[in-house]
């Protein structure tokens, strides 16, 4: 049985849907870094992040060397 | 040990928030969660970060967590995964960073970091030069007189030229808007610019800022930003404002 809804929460069209890339651009890659005793090593976050960056920007080479657009440098 | 503690951020002391749990060291406070070591755990989490999926609800949460304590307070913004076996491990590390995040929250008051973000489209822009340029227009011109092997060589110079232009227009609305970012911003930095994918948009991202502002001064700053970019819409050129954010870019120990 579904609940009944009462009412319907407004929508705000001036306010701005926060992009999921925007929070992991910020969240994984800034903010103060914590050494010590921890039980991880921040780096494996910075590496982690680095990894998805460089895996998309390699897919996005791949695409233009296949197209023959290779203007880049 | 099957409770950790992930730390969120770092507050006053003196100040008390309703939803999460604080751990306190003088005159600062841990903003955290007991989460199990069953997810959090140091060889659990070395995998699970490995999961983008994972990592997105978590980040998610990491944000909305400090995104919500940083409405009424100032708070310093750990990086995502801060987590530590213990209170004690916890207060140890407020202990020995006490002097650098009491700096750092003096410095932070009363500010909020924003992101501002350029973008063009390129076609856009394109068709905006050629149609309102005097130089491409007498060109255009000139072509369209000519015998083709003539249009041929001119057409070269004309896309040459356009180029340049797309270029010198990018640079001049780069740079006016990153003299009012500094005019009304505390502190103020360049990160990489974004791939589409990044950005999520897939027009071109031309500048990529993080500002530390007043409020005060925030409504200013966009009112400006709106001017200017009225009378840059039609070029194809356009920013984007983003936040509050917590003070991620200004942070560093």
């Amino acid at each position: 049985m579904s609940n009944e809804l009462e009412e319907l929460e407004e929508y705000d069209p001036e306010e701005k849907k926060v992009l999921l890339s925007d929070v992991l651009d910020r969240v994984l890659s800034t903010g103060v870094t914590i050494t010590g005793d921890l039980t991880i090593g921040i780096a494996d976050v910075d590496l982690i992040y680095c990894g998805l960056r460089v895996l998309l920007t390699s897919v996005d080479k791949l695409k233009e060397e296949a197209s023959g657009d290779n203007t880049g440098v | 040990m099957n409770q950790l503690l992930y730390v969120y951020g770092i507050i006053p002391s003196q100040q008390s928030i309703a939803e999460l749990a604080t751990i306190t060291f003088g005159s600062l406070a841990a903003v955290v969660e007991y989460v199990s070591a069953r997810e959090f755990g140091q060889e659990v989490l070395a995998e699970n970060i490995k999961d983008m999926k994972w990592v997105s609800v978590k980040a998610v949460r990491h944000q909305e967590v400090l995104s919500s304590v940083g409405k009424e307070i100032t708070v310093i913004p750990l990086k995502f995964g801060s987590v530590f076996v213990s209170e004690e491990s916890v207060q140890a590390m407020l202990n020995e960073k006490s002097e650098a995040f009491s700096t750092i929250l003096d410095r932070l008051d009363d500010k909020q970091e924003w992101g501002l973000k350029l973008f063009y489209q390129t076609a856009t822009l394109q068709n905006w030069l050629e149609q309102n340029n005097k130089e491409l227009i007498e060109i255009d011109g000139q072509i369209s007189t000519l015998s083709s092997g003539a249009a041929f060589l001119l057409k070269k110079k004309k896309e040459q030229l356009l180029k340049n232009k797309v270029k010198a227009e990018i640079n001049a609305y780069r740079k006016s808007i990153f003299e009012l970012a500094k005019h009304y911003s505390e502190e103020l930095l360049q990160n990489k610019e974004l791939d589409s994918k990044l950005s999520g948009n897939p027009d071109a991202n031309l500048l990529n800022l993080a500002i530390l502002i007043r409020p005060g001064q925030l409504a200013a700053l966009q009112k400006e930003l709106i001017a200017i970019d009225e009378s840059h819409k039609s070029r194809g050129l356009y920013h984007d404002l983003t936040g509050p954010w917590p003070a991620y870019n200004f942070v560093d120990l």
